[in-house]
């Protein structure tokens, strides 16, 4: 999946970026920093943190441009870069977190689908309420954060899989092994909550008639 | 292998076939067990649909403008903080008139006279 981020990017002369040309970085800021935000506030679940996250990357991208190898595109060094601070801002917060470092990939497996029940078919107000949204952003911040990042960096900036890896420092296989196991537990917990709704009805095994 | 752990091993696929990434063969097989497992087929229509509600209701991606401005002078760029203006935009000296190139590729404004030179795309 290539969306515009990558080429939007490219549209940057690396080579004035390089030579420390301020009023082009002064553009990548202006192109990525709305992205890496709401990346960072994502991640770290506070607007003064997220703030101070997005002032250090962009410090750090800023006095690293010159050695940017440009393997990867531009945009994915600025997520990977961004996705790094999150990760140490939420280390010195809960040191003892080992889910931040758990290599976290198969041995410790989710227990597979408790919920079954059929929601599709609720009306669209209620599937898009607001009591969902608060329901989905609790979901996605009690993600572990390697989860999280992941299905961050794929659902909501639309990075493929392979610029994710590459973001990451994963394989592409962790990759979509992390991504499912996010998706799975936001849709135990929104199939947890939709059935509370229908009143414990399960209505995917209704008989037809 | 028992029906419990084929649905546990095809779970693992429900991700990559929600996204059409699941290789043709895999694809058949899953597609076959759908068709027989009613439990297998709620999990992909609400996986489906969960992911169509986390896109539906992302916010959008933009820094509040405080917060671009001390951004900019942390990263000692403040003279470049200013909002790009573009044709069509109000003049920010007057507020009154509407920017717009003059014969020499500058932002004038039509009221007060206001002119940004420079290469605007």
């Amino acid at each position: 999946m290539s969306d515009g981020s990558a080429s939007k990017a490219e549209a940057f002369s690396l080579d004035a970026l390089r030579s420390g040309d301020r009023a082009e970085f002064s553009r990548l800021v202006d192109a990525y920093s709305g992205k890496l935000y709401r990346l960072g506030l994502k991640m770290l679940n506070n607007p003064q943190d997220a703030e101070d996250i997005l002032q250090e990357a962009f410090l750090k991208a800023y006095r690293g441009i010159r050695n940017f190898d440009g393997r990867s595109s531009l945009s994915t060094w600025l997520y990977r870069i961004v996705i790094n601070e999150a990760l140490m801002n939420l280390r010195r917060k809960q040191p003892d977190a080992v889910s931040i470092d758990e290599p976290d990939d198969s041995d410790q497996e989710d227990s597979e689908p408790l919920q079954i029940v059929d929601w599709c078919c609720l009306p669209e107000d209620e599937l898009m309420s607001a009591e969902v949204k608060s329901r989905l952003d609790a979901a996605i911040q009690r993600l572990p954060p390697r989860l999280r990042a992941v299905f961050l960096l794929r659902e909501m900036d639309d990075l493929s899989t392979a610029e994710t890896a590459a973001a990451l420092n994963l394989t592409e296989t962790a990759v979509k092994t992390r991504l499912s196991r996010a998706r799975m537990r936001l849709r135990e917990e929104l199939s947890a909550y939709f059935s509370e709704r229908m009143g414990g009805q399960a209505y995917g095994s209704k008989s037809a008639l | 292998m028992d029906q419990k752990a084929h649905c546990k091993n095809l779970l693992l696929a429900i991700s990559d076939y929600v996204d059409g990434a699941l290789a043709d063969d895999l694809c058949r097989e899953l597609e076959r067990h759908l068709a027989e497992c009613q439990n297998c087929r709620v999990v992909v229509d609400t996986l489906r649909k969960t992911i169509d509600i986390v896109h539906e209701m992302q916010e959008p991606a933009v820094v509040p403008g405080d917060v671009r401005r001390r951004l900019f002078r942390r990263l000692d760029l403040s003279e470049f903080a200013a909002p790009e203006l573009r044709p069509g935009d109000r003049c920010p000296k007057c507020q009154a008139g509407i920017l717009d190139y003059d014969g020499m590729l500058n932002l004038a404004c039509d009221q007060c006279g206001f002119t940004l030179s420079g290469c605007f795309t």
